[in-house]
């Protein structure tokens, strides 16, 4: 902490220093910092509060006004048309239907982009030799870190428009519609 | 000491309770494991169907045995007995009269009447059942799957 | 002057011993009153004024957290009513209709899980772009991605429990995808099923993982995950 402070406030052997005022406070201000910190009670606590109110009121009223669905009892011998995943899995599932190898959409992809999530702490972080640096330029794309954000934007921007495709543009046996005709 | 390198004691008794360790690790993962292995269980009921005289069925014709999860199709020189699972993902594919071809409702794919692969994402034809004709008896056994690359005339059975 | 009814109660012996901190009009009581309190003191007593704009975190992970209590209070009253068997699970299901608040129950379940998936992926799509996974928050990171698994796993699993067409169709697709991964895939799709299709075996496999296994270890990387965030100095500052 000592350190950090000299930091902030560098001591100039050309001048000499004094107590100026004393400032009104409600606590003693040891070792504040220049970051400015607050109590946490009451202004985080009342922002706990609402959202947690306003979450649970929203909720609420959703599941009012929407229920659940429940389709017909599970029978093995007829497939429902169309058939599909969980919302949030359709995305592979429109993947899947482009190749007659699923290993690659449904194994692979999923796989590999865990990994990839997994590793960005590790390998966006700075370079200490020449071959991390070529690295960073490669995977991270400088102090900016572009190469990376514009992998990470495409991640999410295609892990959505797959997944509306998959749940909404999707009928009777996959084929296209348009959700409001 | 003789040899170039030796371990400390204490060293050796670490390695010994690491080792020891990890043992035990490995056979309480291994143990679940094998605890939670599914128990081979006794086949559910007939394999084995009939699915009616020779004379039942049309020339042209497929018919759907939906409890079985099989089509029937007679051909010009015999049959063919389809698995309705889609070779896929396990959907249940669909004969549609119409446009004479199996459909799929998972991801689309359609097999002509054939079972061969016309679009979609299927790796391979539909399976085929073992089909016997006993005293003009169809005799459907589920139990013994076919797969195959293609269709190849020689997978009719005879009348 | 008389005190208040309300100043009495605070003031009480019963109060004060559950309560120690007073009303909290200095900021050591207000301190106090954070660390006294066993499920304020996962808080630090002071924030970073940052830390607290609602435009920096979006509150998101803490919507993570609030959406999984509230799952795990009505998926256990769920448990009261339903029965993980192929001959009942759906009809427990279509029995909770006409129990009182049994629909609502259902709803708040489905779509505080539904809600869930979602925060939880814009969490860590918050948390990538104020770039706070760089040091020393990078092992934090992992335990997220460990953690938005397992939200995706809870769904999962969940959803085979009704027993309707969607239920069995959506993990029939799904453990045959399991089974063409390499080499293992045949054993993989056995082992999580159970058998060698969807059935009974599977419904009770999924049910147990839904309700204790998955949630407890789930709840383990989240006070893992809460932890860290304190102990990796609190909330990220500006890049
Ligand atoms: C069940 C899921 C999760 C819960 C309940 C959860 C909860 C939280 C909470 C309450 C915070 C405090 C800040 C905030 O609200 O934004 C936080 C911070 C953080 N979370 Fe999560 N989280 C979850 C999943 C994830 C995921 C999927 C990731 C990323 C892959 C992640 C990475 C982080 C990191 C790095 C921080 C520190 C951020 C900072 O200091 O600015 N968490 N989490
Ligand atoms: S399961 Fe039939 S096309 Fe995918």
């Amino acid at each position: 902490m000592e350190k950090d402070q000299e930091k902030v406030f560098v001591n100039d052997p050309n001048k000499t220093y004094g107590l100026m005022e004393i400032v009104e406070g409600t606590s003693p201000m040891a070792e504040k910092a220049p970051e400015d910190t607050i109590e946490s009670f009451p202004h985080y606590i009342i922002l706990l509060t609402i959202c947690s109110l306003a979450v649970t009121f929203v909720l609420f009223i959703i599941s009012l006004f929407l229920d659940a669905p429940l389709e017909e009892l599970a029978n093995p011998l007829v497939t429902p048309n169309p058939g599909k995943a969980p919302w949030y899995f359709t995305g592979i599932q429109e993947l899947i239907h482009y190749t007659d190898k699923p290993v690659i959409p449904g194994i692979i992809i999923p796989l590999l982009i865990i990994i990839w999530l997994f590793l960005i702490p590790y390998i966006d972080r700075k370079p200490k030799t020449r071959f991390t640096s070529l690295f960073n330029r490669i995977f991270i794309g400088g102090e900016k870190r572009r190469i990376l954000i514009v992998l990470f934007t495409s991640f999410v921007l295609g892990a959505l428009i797959f997944t509306l495709i998959g749940s909404l543009f999707r009928g009777e046996n996959w084929n296209f519609i348009l959700p409001w005709r | 000491m003789i040899g170039e390198k030796s371990i400390s004691r204490r060293r050796l008794m670490g390695y010994a309770w690491i080792g020891a360790a990890l043992i035990v690790i490995g056979e309480l993962i291994v143990g679940t494991f094998a605890f939670l292995w599914p128990r081979k269980k006794q086949g559910k009921g007939e394999k084995i169907f009939i699915a009616g005289k020779i004379n039942d069925f049309k020339v042209g014709e497929v018919i759907h045995f939906r409890k079985e999860k099989t089509f029937i199709q007679r051909l010009e020189g015999g049959f063919l007995a389809f698995s309705a699972i889609c070779p896929h993902l396990a959907c249940i594919v669909n004969w549609n009269e119409m446009l004479k071809k199996f459909e799929c409702p998972c991801h689309g794919a359609t097999f002509n009447r054939n079972g061969e692969v016309l679009e979609g994402p299927p790796p391979r034809p539909l399976d085929l059942y073992k089909l016997q004709i006993v005293e003009e008896k169809l005799v459907v056994d589920t139990a013994t799957l076919i797969e195959r690359k293609n269709f190849d005339p020689s997978q009719i059975v005879k009348t | 002057m008389k005190k208040g009814i309300l100043q009495r109660i605070l003031e009480s012996a019963v109060w004060r011993s559950i309560f120690r901190t007073g009303i909290p009009d200095t900021d050591l009581k207000r301190s106090m009153l954070m660390y006294n309190n066993f499920f304020l003191h996962i808080f630090p007593v002071k924030m970073k004024r940052h830390g607290l704009r609602f435009c920096y975190t979006f509150c998101l992970g803490g919507i993570s957290f609030l959406l999984f209590i509230i799952l795990c209070v009505t998926g256990i009253l769920l448990m009261f009513l339903y029965t993980p068997s192929i001959e009942r699970a759906y009809f427990d299901m279509q029995a909770l209709a006409l129990i009182f608040n049994g629909k609502i129950l259902r709803n708040l379940h489905r779509w505080a899980a539904h809600g869930m998936v979602v925060t939880v992926f814009l969490h860590m799509v918050r948390v990538f772009y104020t770039r706070s996974y760089r040091p020393p928050r990078e092992f934090n990171w992992v335990i997220g991605i460990w953690l938005l698994i397992l939200t995706l796993a809870l769904s999962y699993t969940g959803y085979l429990l009704p027993w309707d067409q969607l239920a069995y169709w959506g993990i029939t697709v799904g453990t045959t995808i399991m089974s063409y991964t390499p080499f293992l895939g045949k054993h993989i799709q056995y082992f999580v099923l159970g058998a060698d299709e969807v059935g009974h075996e599977a419904l009770l496999r999924f049910y147990v993982l839904h309700c204790a296994v998955i949630p407890f270890v789930a709840l383990v990387l989240m006070a893992i995950h809460f932890w860290r965030v304190r102990k990796d100095g609190g909330i990220s500052g500006p890049l």
